[in-house]
């Protein structure tokens, strides 16, 4: 111990060496007890908005994760977990879709043709002043009656190789200047 | 009407507390580390202790204020960082009227300690900054801090122990 009082003497020296001096200006300027401290200290960082996001952020990962738990014990497992009802469930009250008769039908598949209109067709190989050979025994009105779509498909497919599209509107283009 | 006695106490009371107003800062300067934390915190732990001295009533004043200095300090510490001794050169001038070239090499040592001291491990600290800068006993720090005397003892010589290690070290390094 004696070997350690020495050298905390040296210590003991320059600590209060230091006390002294800051004592001497602790005292030259006057010192209220009672009032308040002359330089408030910086009020500390605000946590509570932190806090609170930290915390709502949390519950919401345990409600998520308590929503998750109670559909998958609902349901037994993931993959009878149907992300939203089929179409067939929402459109089976519709007028519509039931004299469609079948689902298939009221809903088109992607990629898959519109069903043909036979009035169209028929309208169109009228208006076809030349048709391609093949068409031409499918009349206007026959066409109603017997047109079979993938001829009239291909017809029409020709007519517009041959640019009878064209020539239509310019024909219907002189009948509107003719009448105006 | 508040009877005499009564009053008397209080004032007897408060002129303890008052009394040791320059350990307090003293203390406070011990765990601040610059003059005009330790004349805030002082300031701030004499308004506590008036404000609480009734309600209290404490046996023992001064080890009840030096209690109230300690926790004030170390609610500021954890508030914000203190602004260090680096203040110390600049007082130390303005007070002493002394030479920079002549107390560069004490004001430096003294800067050592208090890096040593800010080193230390909080429960060392705690009892070495109320022993040497506070100037409590033994008895009175084991009260404030309600730990036993012999621990106040064995803490306080690991902490001058860690505290002159580091000062040699640092010395030995300066003198290279």
């Amino acid at each position: 111990m004696k070997k350690q009082s020495d050298p905390w003497d040296e210590i003991s020296r320059l600590i209060a060496l230091e006390k002294k001096t800051a004592l001497d200006d602790f005292r030259r300027r006057e010192f209220d007890p009672g009032a308040p401290p002359a330089r408030q200290t910086e009020p500390a960082p605000e946590s509570r908005p932190v806090m609170r996001r930290t915390v709502l952020a949390l519950a919401a990962s345990i409600l998520f994760a308590a929503g998750l738990a109670f559909l998958w014990l609902l349901k037994g497992s993931w993959g009878s977990i149907s992300s939203a009802p089929a179409l067939a469930e929402l459109l089976s009250d519709s007028y519509l879709y039931s004299r469609a008769g079948s689902a298939e039908a009221a809903a088109p598949a992607a990629g898959a043709m519109a069903p043909v209109n036979p009035y169209f067709f028929g309208w169109a190989a009228a208006a076809l002043q030349r048709p391609a050979a093949g068409t031409e025994e499918a009349g206007p009105s026959a066409t109603v009656e017997r047109g079979d779509p993938d001829e009239v498909r291909r017809n029409i497919g020709r007519a517009v190789r041959d640019g009878a599209f064209e020539q239509f509107l310019s024909h219907f283009r002189e009948i509107q200047d003719k009448e105006a | 009407m508040t009877p005499p006695l009564v009053l008397a106490r209080e004032h007897d009371g408060r002129q303890d507390l008052l009394a040791c107003r320059d350990r307090v800062f003293c203390l406070c300067l011990g765990f601040a580390g610059n003059t005009a934390d330790a004349r805030d915190l002082a300031q701030e732990t004499f308004a506590k202790a008036l404000t609480h001295y009734e309600a209290d009533r404490p046996a023992n004043p001064q080890a009840w204020i030096m209690r109230i200095a300690r926790n004030t300090c170390l609610d500021q510490a954890r508030r914000k960082k203190t602004r260090g001794p680096q203040h110390l050169i600049s007082e130390w001038n303005a007070v002493d009227g002394r030479t920079p070239e002549g107390e560069a090499g004490r004001e430096e040592e003294i800067a050592i300690v208090r890096r040593a001291i800010a080193g230390l491990p909080g429960r060392l600290r705690d009892v070495l900054v109320m022993r040497e800068y506070g100037e409590l006993s033994y008895q009175e720090i084991a009260q404030a801090l309600d730990i036993g005397s012999g621990t106040v003892m064995s803490r306080l010589n690991r902490a001058r122990r860690a505290v002159l290690k580091f000062y040699r070290e640092e010395h030995h390094e300066k003198t290279k």
